[in-house]
């Protein structure tokens, strides 16, 4: 069970790229990448969960925070979402309504 | 096609809880269901752990947390038991408020009771005698379900 995460620069927008299963062991790794890019003067920044095979709340809980932090500095979070059993956790929860969400990387990379 | 009853018994730490997912995910597509269900069970049986978990350390304790699954004709029965408090789960179910929206969560697993609920048929915690709780949920396989 893990989690791999790599970050990269598109323009003046961080991408975080999620490949694997994010819960309450792996969460805290994304919490600190996002900690970090913000803190690293990131303000627009896209997840791309497109390879994501397992999310639960305490990594919702975690892209939530993001949010606040890039909202804080007027920036945004944007999510890719690619699988149906990963966005029926966003309708769930109604979290869907509160980020923008986007099918592919060049989608959300355009909207910038 | 088996009925399989199978019971788990975990330390209460965070990396275990990826153990209980795949052990029930597994019981519940041996047991037939379909794979949106089982989907939906990894995932309420894995906040189910988590909350255990988290309640179990935070009452300091180093009790095992138990998983139960149990298939029983079209429906998924699970049983998660620890010895930590979900008084806290309690009150945000009452109170209901639990509006993600908002972006202000006050209970730091607040997101995950309306998941759970969203997820599976039954849901319950129940007290456990001696300390601790009960967390029971039902998965039913309905006929459209099955046939999709």
């Amino acid at each position: 069970m893990n989690l791999d995460l790599e970050t990269s620069t598109h323009g003046t927008t961080s991408v975080v790229t999620l490949r694997g299963e994010i819960d309450v062991y792996t969460a805290p790794r994304l919490r600190q990448a996002l900690i970090d890019l913000v803190s690293g003067g990131a303000t627009d920044i896209v997840v791309d969960m497109d390879k994501v095979d397992f999310l639960d709340s305490t990594g919702l809980g975690v892209l939530v925070g993001g949010l606040k932090r890039v909202k804080s500095n007027d920036g945004d979070l944007k999510l890719v979402i690619t699988q149906d059993r990963i966005m029926k956790i966003f309708d769930i929860t109604g979290l869907s309504k509160v980020f923008p969400i986007h099918g592919s990387l060049d989608e959300a990379l355009r909207t910038a | 096609m088996i009925d399989p009853d199978v019971a788990i018994e975990i330390p209460p730490k965070p990396e275990y809880v990826a153990l209980v997912r795949h052990v029930v995910g597994a019981a519940a597509r041996m047991g037939g269901l379909s794979p949106d269900l089982v989907d939906n069970v990894k995932l309420a049986v894995s906040e189910a752990a988590t909350n255990a978990v988290t309640m179990t350390r935070r009452a300091d304790s180093e009790e095992k947390i138990e998983v139960r699954a149990e298939i029983e004709g079209d429906r998924l029965l699970v049983q998660v038991t620890d010895r930590g408090s979900h008084e806290e789960a309690l009150r945000t179910l009452e109170s209901g408020d639990t509006d993600p929206s908002s972006l202000d969560f006050s209970f730091e697993r607040g997101l995950s009771l309306p998941l759970i609920q969203g997820l599976v048929d039954e849901f319950v915690i129940e007290p456990r005698e001696g300390g601790g709780s009960i967390v029971r949920m039902t998965i039913i396989e309905s006929e459209a379900e099955a046939t999709a």
